[in-house]
Order: C-alpha cells, then structure tokens, then sequence
C-alpha cells in the first residue's frame, strides 16, 4: 500500500463551520451500492498524505472505502482525486451516500466510473505456462519481497491449492488472516492475490475447479475476515472474495493474459507499499501455478 | 468608451477566450468585449462592432472592450488580466510542459490515447504525429481535408491504433469521457459511433436503464461515407471484438455510402460477437428503439424511459426544432413529419464561436423568435456540455409559454452527469416545458402537440451475427487495440476546457503546451509531414550524422588540400559579396590579402576586394568551417578530420588565440606576423605531431569534455586541456626544440579545441547529407551580415534570413551598440547537439552569457522538443546521463516556434575591436520557414 509515512495527529475540534470545496474523481463500481444509498454517517480510520480511509457505518460490503490521490494505488474500494488530501484526522466525522462523500471540509462525487472485477478475457493453458515464469523471475529477482518467510501456512496454502485440497486451503488460509506486518498485513495480501487470480484466471483459462476453489476460500475467508484482521483489510478481503482487484493487480492479471506488456506491470505492482505488492504477486504467482495444476488434472 | 489592443504572440484556445469574452460582457457598464485571436474573421467581427482595429496576425490576441464609463473599461481591463493570467496557471509550472505530442509521449504511457482539438487546418499535422508515434487519436477538429484523413486512418491501420475522427466529439474509452459524453457505468455493450450526439442518446438511454457500456468509439462524420470507406468503423468493429468486457456492439451512423454498407455488412456477418446496427433514416429504427433491442438482446428489462410530460393540450401551429446535436436534429424531423427544424451545430453558425452545447446564445435568440406553435429543444448533459443547461434555457422557455408557445425538452443524460439530471430535468419543467430522456418521444410529442401525425416507431434492429464463427480457442478473434485494455491515459492537445473535464474524471493526463506554428506555413507543414519519404529519411540521416567518428589525422596546408586558388579565400557563413559584408569579415579579408602578399596595404586591399577581383566562396562549400570571419586562404594550416565511420573529411583552420586576430577582423602587423609563425612554425609543427600520436579520437574527448563543464561552443577548457594532455608527449618527441613554443601558444587560448571541435561536428554533419525526403539541418552558419541553414533533403541550397545580434553580458565598457550582427560557422557544434544544445552540461557559463543555472538546463531541455534523436555518445550528467538532443528537424522548429538556442561570442562591429562580449542568439525563423517552403516543393 503506498499510503505515505505516518497518520496525522489528532486536530482540535472544529466549532465553526467551514466551507465546503467540491470535488470531484473517478471510483471503483463495488462503491456503486454505498454511493447510491441514501446518506450514512462514517468516520475516518486513517489518514495519510496520499489516501485517506473512511469506515462507513453499515452492516454490508464494501464498509471502507479509501480516498486516494496521486500516485497511491488504486484500491477496489477506492475514490481516486487529483488534488492533495491535507486536512483529515483519524476519528473526524464523515458521511458517505446520496452521490456525495463528505469528509475534512470536502464533498467528493464521482464522474467516472471502472470496474474493478473486468472479465480478461480467453487464455490458453499455454500462453499461461509460458508467461508464469515470466512474472516468476522478476518477482525473485526484485529487492522487493513477501513480508511473510516462505513455507509454513503459504506452503500448506500453495500446495493445497494445487492438489484442490479444501482442507488444507482453508486451514492454511485460516492461519495467514491478519498475519504479519503492515496496515494490510501480509497474509491478506497474499490471500487477496490468490483469490482474485483463482477466480478471474480461473475463469479465463475456463478450469472450472479452481472457481470452485476460489468460491469455497472465498466463502471461508469472509466468514470471520472482521474478527481477524483490521477494518481496511478485511474489506479489501471482501473485494477480493468477489474477485474485485487494486488496477495494479488487473495490469498484471492482463499482462498474463497477453492483454498488455507484463514487465512495467510487474515492476508497477512490487512497487507498492513495503510488502504489499509483492505479497499480491505471490497470491497471482500461486493462482496461476494454481489454475495450470488444475488444470491439468481436469485434462486427466 | 472603447479599449482595442494587439497583443501579439500570445495564444489561448478559442473556449476558453470564449468564456473570458462572455465574463467581461457580464460585468456592469460593459455593452461589449471581443477577446479573441486576431483571425480575419473576429477582427472583422469587431470591425463590424464599431471597433478601430489595427493590424495584426492570426498569432495575436485582440482585445477589444465597450464600456460605459472609464471607470468600468478601467475594471474590465483589470478583470481581463486576471481572467488571462488564471487561464495560464492551470497547472503549477515547476517543469515546463512539453510542446508537441513528441515530446509527451516520452512522458505518458505507450498506451495513452492522444486528444487533438487544435484549429483544423493544423489537426492533420499534430494527428500525424500522434499515430506515427504508435498512440490512437481523437481528432475533435473537423476542416481536416478528407485526403488526409484517409492517409491518417491507412497509417493507423499499420500501426495498429485506432483514429477516432475528424470531427469526433464523443469517445469513452474505458470509461473515461473524451470530449462531449456523459457519464455511464461500465458494462458489456460496446459503441462505434459515426455520430456524437446519437451516441450520446444510446448510451444516455441503455445506462438509465442499468445497462453499462465498456467503451464508445466515436469514427468522425466522413468514415462511412465513400471516400473513406469506412476505415475507422471497420477497425473499430475489430477492436471491439477482441475486447473482453464487450459483448455486444452497436454500430451508430446516418446511412452509410451503399458500398460501404455492403462492405460493414460483411463484417458484422464475420463478427463473433452480435452486433446491431442503428443507421438512422427514413425507415429505419429511432435511438430509442434501438436502445430497446439492445436491452432485449443483452436480456435486460426495457423500462419507461424517464419524462417529465405536461397536460397542455394540442394546439397545433408551426413546429419549430432548435437543435444542439445534429443526429438528434435529423432524427426528430423524420419523426415529427413536419415543422422547421435547425442544427446549431452545423458549421455555418459555428464559424468563430464556440459549439451551442457549450454556448447558448443563438439558441436562446432563436427561441425569443418564436411567437406560437411548439418548440423542441434538446438539452445534452455530460462532460463538456454547459454546466446549468436548465439555468440559461429557464427564463426563455417561461417567456416562450408565457407567449402560448408549448415548449418541449430533449433531456440527453444520466443519472451521473455533473449536471444533476433530476435537478436539471425539474427546473426545465417548472419553466414550463415538458421533458423527456428520449428524443424519440419528445418528437413526436412536440409533432402531436403541433397538431400532426409523427411516424410510428420503426422496426427494431436485430442483433445481426454470424451465428457459427467463434472465438479461436486459443487466444482471441480481431484485432486488440492497446487503449482499450489499460486504465485510461490521455495525452491532449488543444482546447483547455476538454481537459478541465478529463482532470474532473481523475484520468492520468499529460497536456500539451501547443501554440499555432509560424503564420503561414500550415499548408507546407501538412504537405512535409504526409511525405512517407520524410520519417526513413530522417532516420537516416539522424543515423549517419550519430554515428560519425571523427578523428583529428593531420595539420596541411590549405592550399595543398582545399580547391584554394591565389586569390579565392573562403569564409564564414553562407556566400556573400564584399557590399554586404560586416566590419569583422572585411577586416579579415583585408588581412588575408596582406598575408597572402596580394596588396601592399588596407586600402589596396579595400580597393581589390570591393572590385570584385577577388573570389569569395563559403567555407561550408568545401569541406570547411572556420570560427568568426572565418577567413581562410592558402598559406594558412588546416587541421584535419576523418570521420572513420562514413569515411568523410572536413577542415578548419587553427586558432589565433584571444585578443587582436584576424577571425574578429584585426589586419595590423602583429596578426599577420602571429599567422605567418602559425603557417611557418606551428602548422608544420603539428603535422609532425600527428605523424607521431596518430589519429586523435575527439569524438571520445568532446564525450569526456562535455562531463567536465563544457559545451564546445563558448566554453573550451576543459576539452582544449584534454587535448594538450594528449598531444604533449609527442609535442615534445616530434619538434623537441620548438615544443616550449607550441606548447605555451596552445595553452593561452582556452578555445584552442574550438577549430577541432568544429571540424569534428562538420564531418558529422555532412555524413548526413543529401538525404532525399530529409528534414533534418545539416549546417546553421553565419556570415556576420546573414545567418544561413542546409537541410540534408534540400542539397546545398541555402535558407537565409538577417543574423541577430547576441543577447548577453558585454566586457569592460563595451555595450550593445559596439555589438557585429552573428558571425562563424561555429554554430556547427549546435547543428550536431553540442553548443548552446548542451548548456546543461556547461551551467558555469552562465557567468559569461548572463541569466542564471535554470536558464542553462531549460535551454537544452527546450532543444529536444525540435531535435530527432539523443546523442548516444554525447551525455549529460546533470540530466542524468541523457544524451544532448541531436539533429534539428525543420518541420518541428516551425510547428512549435521553438527556435535552436545558440551559445557564441559577440565580436565588436568595428573591424579589429574583437571579442566584446558573450550571449545567446537564434537564427532567424524565415530561414526555417523558407526551407520548409522548399520541402514542401520536392
């Protein structure tokens, strides 16, 4: 997550009551619902220079939805500005509904619209095996790595998968939620990664075990996502539960594809946060190797 | 009282100085205020106004205000500052922003799309080089003659990008809205729309009905007609299919050319995906049916379309249609049967103002017009459009039913439109009028109410298909285009208000800093830029003159090597005659014949030279440069370069040194005496050298000078150091007694390299020579009265135009009036990347040419926007190793006005004074333009 260095401090309380600067910017359709409905109290999580992260007070998927600017990355539950995002605190009021979301003095709407769950599109199981190892090199050689050491629950995890164990999926998905470091610890990247691919490359490589697969994790992970983990990642579990990615990942996924070139997509994904990106590509690297197994057992 | 000025040289888009007209006319006490660019036809529109207008250029702003009082004109003209200046900070300006798409596709991603809404006549050119670059292009520009778009769309094929235009104003490409279009979800339904506003009511329609689109691709008004063929809408239809997230298409256009209809027929039959095609005409289905039949097709509920109907009963009368978009124009005069129907978007009333989805005052007027009957009206929200349609319509529509006019409302728009639909929707009818989301049924209301008989929805347009073809199953059916399948980035040249709208949508966006080329030259521009000659030639020529290596090989003497006849001297710059000569050159001359023994005196000399008994001829002519004057004759010692990779040779004589000399047009006893020890001594001297170290690389010393401060031009040192370092032992193995002399001359004069550089950049140079089809500068030089340029295409004609005098810092007490007009061939070192070119690398110099650090960087990084490559020996540290920009290309120095930066010394003007001072200079633009003129001939 490329959020910046540390949160703000807490700001006095405003009594006045001061303008209004609208806004406007581009969001992710999963904030379609939130938007759309009427008018919700929320209040902000987090705030850093280049995202700002409101939970909304509802009981439905998405409840955070991240404001982000500049060169943050565009998260499925994002809203993303063009101008400087100074001026919010962790705990000031917010509202969010009726086409407007409302924080720090600004009303934000929305002018354009993307989908964070695209379909990708036919791929064969070759193209795949030969663009793997592609991603594969670059994910190794790069000074950015996983958060997690490997083996352990990403082994029992990445094995499960291949052989299309749910035992040893879900216990080894259970383990990873809400561990390791960062505001979305690396386990929830890394199971967001692996989710997203199962489903979307899944569906592109037309091996309909490894949706199967991806509709059971799924279905685990969201279960107790809330309980596990903080607020931001457990929604952005959510998102990827419904196969909803950050636009990095959808670059990668694409470039897997053959959609667009995969290298500046790779590099652009590890760039992200501390771990984060590198914890998604091992999730897509896992997915892929993943689907590929399956694959060819369904061939048998 | 009135205030009319000419500002010239600055430019704004037509938009935007629109909206400062219409804020200024606003303001109390003001009758009228014209801001507007100098165009024959504004001026005359102010002309017309009551306005003394003086001469001026279509490059020039024109102001004129009418205002009641001083007072007020005193105000007005203080608000227009600060309108104009807000136009210009847009953007915090820490960089300066690219000038040409060129430039800014080295910044933007390789599958941004590229926006061009710059006036017509030079839309060709900057789409030209959108498409050439690998980038698809919007062309909102139309006047773009329909020979050229077909050459754009033959290329674009090639390349494999999409052109979207001429004349296109609606594109969403995914999901982000370029030009006028509305704001929708993303979706399944694909559009390749021939038509703005029809698409616009398409996917207004199919979003309000939950449908999303994934992306619309507008083809430009002509494509399916004959000429045209067709081109775009066929590649679109490709496109489309090989992109995931579409799976159905529509196709939106008037009817086709009937062979071109036969060939898109083909096509859909082939299309894997089901395509339905919405040609409208007489017979075929409305928008609003075909909306319809995609619903069914994608197996979507067809809803009641929003209306906000009124109870006013049929009163018949005229049926008056005052339109905005003309595919709704026509589509509701074929419904209602009957009435006057008007497209205010046709080009005749938008000539000099802007489009009246933007500007409403004709339709306003028209409305007032109306006496009785019904008015149909479309309003069209989205991007682009009016932000309070509703607001400027609502007293005139109330004034209209006021009058017994029954009003009906077009309402084209979403749910998501900046404009607020609902709100928009209600103010118009509380106004008074009735308003409906579909033309079609706000058509043949308006016919009904009119007391006529509309004609009956048409037949629904199947979805067509090929039925059996399927996708392969490896892999994809058509063929991909790279824009449609990352996030949306958009490069966009022209009209600001267009990029309000893409910031708006948070779209990665790098804007273009266009300005109109030089007056006159579009014609010429559009005709080199369409040479397929020109693009390989360049290439080419750029390749050769890159990958030159020069090597210092000899010292002889000029008259044993050069075709230099007693009594023929060559010089600096491009030919001239004695009459025309500056100071410095006849001082030189006059020397050369003392030191040749061909006059006895200065006066006898005067006296030869000015009879024309004496042959003059330009250095650059044989393989030749020479530093100010440039004088050369043939007892003087030439140093010489072969270039060892395309084998050519180039001279240039040996510098005198600093102080009275002959190159600054000095002729008394000690210059001669200095030039008879150079061609007795140290000429003969140094052949000897080079006998014994061998070929010199200076290609490697000029690479190791310019990481050391200098740019090899005015700043010498370090390269003039290198070389003595190199040349020293066998200064001293080869001419043991005389090396302490030649050692010590060569070391006081810090430009001791400058005649070697220049050697070096000549060869370079005319490696690239003779080029067929080439645009590129193969020799800028100056002859102190005349600054000259050859073009590799053009072979050894010369462009010319009056040389400057420098701009810069003078010494001791000397001061512009003491100042020679340009004089050398040393801008040379410029025509190869080095020079003024490469001031980044030389920041120190600052201190002799005056201005400070930053100037020295944003020069060179001014250069690379008018050169063709980067030098890929040539670096700059301090750009982080980025080779200096390299070849000069005409076509861009015209089309951006951004003239080569030359960095030289000042000679004084009097003969002999020499060196008064160092700056900058350009050459002159009509020696470019003029070149260009020439191209455009072969």
């Amino acid at each position: 997550m490329a959020v910046g260095t540390r949160p703000r401090s807490r700001r006095p309380v405003q009594t006045a009551q001061p303008e209004v600067t609208y806004l406007s910017g581009a969001a992710a359709t999963s904030l379609r619902p939130l938007l759309e409905a009427p008018r919700r109290p929320a209040r902000v999580l987090a705030a850093f220079p280049l995202a700002v992260y409101l939970e909304v007070r509802t009981e439905t998927e998405p409840r955070v939805l991240a404001l982000v600017t500049g060169e943050a990355t565009r998260l499925p539950n994002a809203v993303v500005l063009t101008g400087p995002l100074d001026g919010f605190s962790p705990g000031d009021d917010a509202w969010v509904g009726d086409g407007v979301v409302e924080a720090g003095g600004r009303a934000v709407r929305v002018r354009r619209w993307w989908d964070p769950a695209p379909p990708l599109g036919a791929v064969s199981g070759t193209a795949l095996a030969t663009a793997l190892p592609v991603l594969h090199d670059i994910c190794v050689s790069s000074p950015r790595q996983p958060g997690l050491e490997s083996g352990g629950a990403s082994a029992l995890l990445s094995a499960g998968c291949h052989r299309g164990s749910l035992v040893d999926a879900i216990t080894a998905a259970e383990q990873l939620m809400g561990l390791g470091p960062g505001l979305t610890p690396s386990g929830d990247d890394m199971l967001a990664g692996l989710l997203v691919t199962l489903r979307s490359v899944g569906t592109a490589a037309g091996v309909g075990r490894a949706v199967w697969l991806a509709d059971w994790l799924a279905a685990a992970v969201t279960f107790d996502a809330r309980t596990r983990t903080t607020p931001i990642s457990a929604t952005l579990l959510h998102c990827a539960a419904r196969g909803e990615a950050g636009l990095e990942t959808l670059a990668v996924l694409r470039g897997l594809t053959g959609r667009q070139p995969l290298e500046p997509a790779a590099h652009r994904l590890l760039r992200l946060g501390h771990t984060s990106g590198a914890d998604l590509a091992w999730g897509i690297r896992t997915g892929v190797s993943a689907v590929l197994g399956l694959g060819e057992r369904d061939a048998e | 009282m009135n205030l009319v000025e000419i500002r010239p040289g600055i430019y704004h888009d037509s938009v935007s100085l629109m909206r400062v007209s219409q804020a200024l006319t606003g303001r109390p006490g003001v009758e009228l205020a014209i801001v507007a660019m100098a165009t024959a036809l504004n001026v005359e529109l102010a002309v017309d106004a009551g306005f003394d207008v003086p001469a001026a250029t279509s490059g020039d702003l024109l102001v004129a205000i009418r205002a009641a009082t001083d007072a007020d004109l005193h105000d007005a003209a203080a608000d227009l500052e600060r309108q104009l200046s807000a136009r210009t900070e847009t953007r915090s300006r820490e960089e300066a922003l690219p000038r040409t798409i060129r430039a800014a596709t080295r910044l933007a991603d390789p599958s941004a799309v590229v926006l061009v809404s710059v006036p017509g006549e030079h839309a060709f050119t900057e789409a030209m080089e959108a498409v050439d670059g690998g980038h698809s292009v919007m062309i909102f520009s139309d006047n773009v003659p329909v020979a050229r778009e077909v050459a754009l769309k033959d290329l674009a094929r090639e390349r494999g990008v999409l052109v979207m235009g001429p004349d296109c104003g609606t594109a969403i490409v995914g999901g982000a809205g370029l030009g006028f279009a509305n704001v929708v979800r993303p979706g399944k339904v694909g559009v390749v729309a021939a038509s703005g506003t029809g698409a616009q009511q398409l996917t207004a329609l199919l979003d309000l009905a939950g449908v999303g689109v994934s992306h619309v691709l507008g083809v430009g008004g002509r494509d399916l007609g004959a000429e045209v063929g067709g081109r775009s809408t066929l590649q679109a239809l490709d496109a489309l299919n090989a992109d995931p997230a579409t799976e159905l298409i529509v196709v939106v256009s008037k009817p086709p050319d009937p062979d071109v209809a036969a060939r898109l027929g083909e096509a859909i039959a082939r299309s894997p995906k089901p395509v339905i095609t919405a040609l409208l005409g007489e017979g075929q289905a409305d928008l609003t049916t075909a909306a319809e039949s995609v619903l069914r097709a994608v197996g979507a509920e067809v809803p009641v379309w929003p209306s906000w109907p009124g109870n006013t009963e049929p009163g018949g009368g005229p049926l008056r249609g005052l339109y905005s978009g003309g595919t709704l124009c026509t589509e509701a005069r074929l419904i209602a049967g009957t009435g006057e129907f008007t497209d205010f978007g046709d080009d005749e009333y938008t000539v000099g103002r802007a489009h009246p989805m933007i500007d409403p005052a004709l339709r306003l007027e028209a409305l007032d017009a109306v006496t009785e009957g019904v008015a149909l009206l479309d309003v069209v929200l989205g991007h682009g459009s009016d932000p309070d349609p509703a607001g400027s319509l609502s007293a005139a529509i109330a004034a209209a039913k006021s009058r017994g006019v029954a009003v009906v409302v077009a309402l084209v728009g979403t749910e998501g439109d900046p404009q607020n639909l609902q709100a928009q929707a209600a103010r118009l009818f509380e106004s008074g009028a009735e308003v409906y989301t579909s033309n079609a049924q706000a058509a043949r209301k308006a016919a009904t109410l009119a007391g006529a008989r509309p004609t009956e929805p048409g037949p629904g347009g199947g979805a067509e298909t090929s039925g059996e073809a399927s996708a392969s199953p490896d892999g994809w059916v058509g063929r991909p285009l790279a824009m449609l399948s990352a996030e949306p980035s958009v490069i966009s040249v022209g009209a600001s208000i267009l990029a309000e709208a893409l910031d708006q949508q948070a779209v990665a966006h790098t804007p273009v800093d266009w300005r109109p080329p030089v007056t006159g030259v579009a014609a010429d521009l559009a005709a080199v830029m369409a040479d397929p000659r020109r693009k390989p030639a360049n290439e080419k020529a750029v390749a050769r003159l890159l990958g030159a290596r020069p090597h210092l090989v000899g010292v002889k003497r000029a008259g044993d090597v050069l075709d230099l006849p007693k009594g023929t001297f060559f010089h600096a710059g491009p030919p001239i005659e004695w009459e025309r000569a500056s100071g410095p050159m006849r001082g030189a001359l006059i020397g050369g014949m003392l030191f040749e023994g061909l006059a006895a005196d200065a006066e006898e000399a005067e006296r030869k030279l000015a009879s024309g008994e004496v042959k003059l001829d330009s250095c650059h002519h044989h393989r030749t440069v020479g530093p100010m004057a440039g004088v050369v004759s043939p007892s003087m010692w030439m140093l010489e370069v072969h270039d060892a990779e395309n084998g050519g040779t180039a001279f240039c004589s040996l510098n005198e040194g600093l102080g009275k000399v002959l190159r600054y047009g000095a002729y008394g006893p000690e210059v001669i005496e200095r030039l008879r020890w150079m061609g007795d001594v140290l000429g003969p001297a140094l052949a000897e050298v080079m006998k014994v170290v061998g070929p010199l690389d200076l290609r490697n010393l000029v690479a190791q000078a310019l990481q050391m401060g200098d740019e090899l031009h005015n700043r010498n040192r370090a390269a003039t150091s290198l070389m003595v370092r190199e040349l020293a032992p066998a200064i001293v193995d080869a001419v043991p007694n005389q090396a302490a002399e030649v050692l010590r001359f060569v070391n006081g004069n810090d430009h001791f390299f400058l005649n070697a550089g220049m050697a070096a950049a000549k060869v370079s140079a005319d490696a690239a020579r003779n080029v067929e089809g080439s645009s590129m500068v193969v020799a800028m030089a100056r002859n102190g009265t005349d600054f000259g340029i050859q073009v590799s295409g053009l072979g050894d004609r010369w462009f010319t135009g009056p040389a400057g005098v420098p701009d810069g810092l003078y010494l001791g007490a000397y001061s512009p009036a003491d100042a020679n007009p340009d004089i050398g061939d040393s801008t040379i070192t410029e025509t190869v990347g080095l020079g003024g070119f490469s001031m980044a690398a030389a920041p120190a110099i600052v201190r002799f040419v005056g201005g400070d650090v930053a100037d020295a960087v944003a020069a060179t990084t001014a250069m690379y926007e008018i050169t063709l490559a980067e030098h890929p020996v040539y670096q700059i540290p301090g750009l982080g190793f980025r080779g200096t920009p390299a070849g000069i290309d005409v076509t861009l120095v015209t089309r951006t006005s951004v003239l080569p930066v030359v960095n030289t010394g000042i000679a004084g003007r009097v003969a002999g004074t020499g060196q008064v001072g160092a700056g900058l200079v350009s050459p002159p633009m009509e020696a470019f333009t003029a070149a260009l003129a020439a191209l455009a001939q072969v």
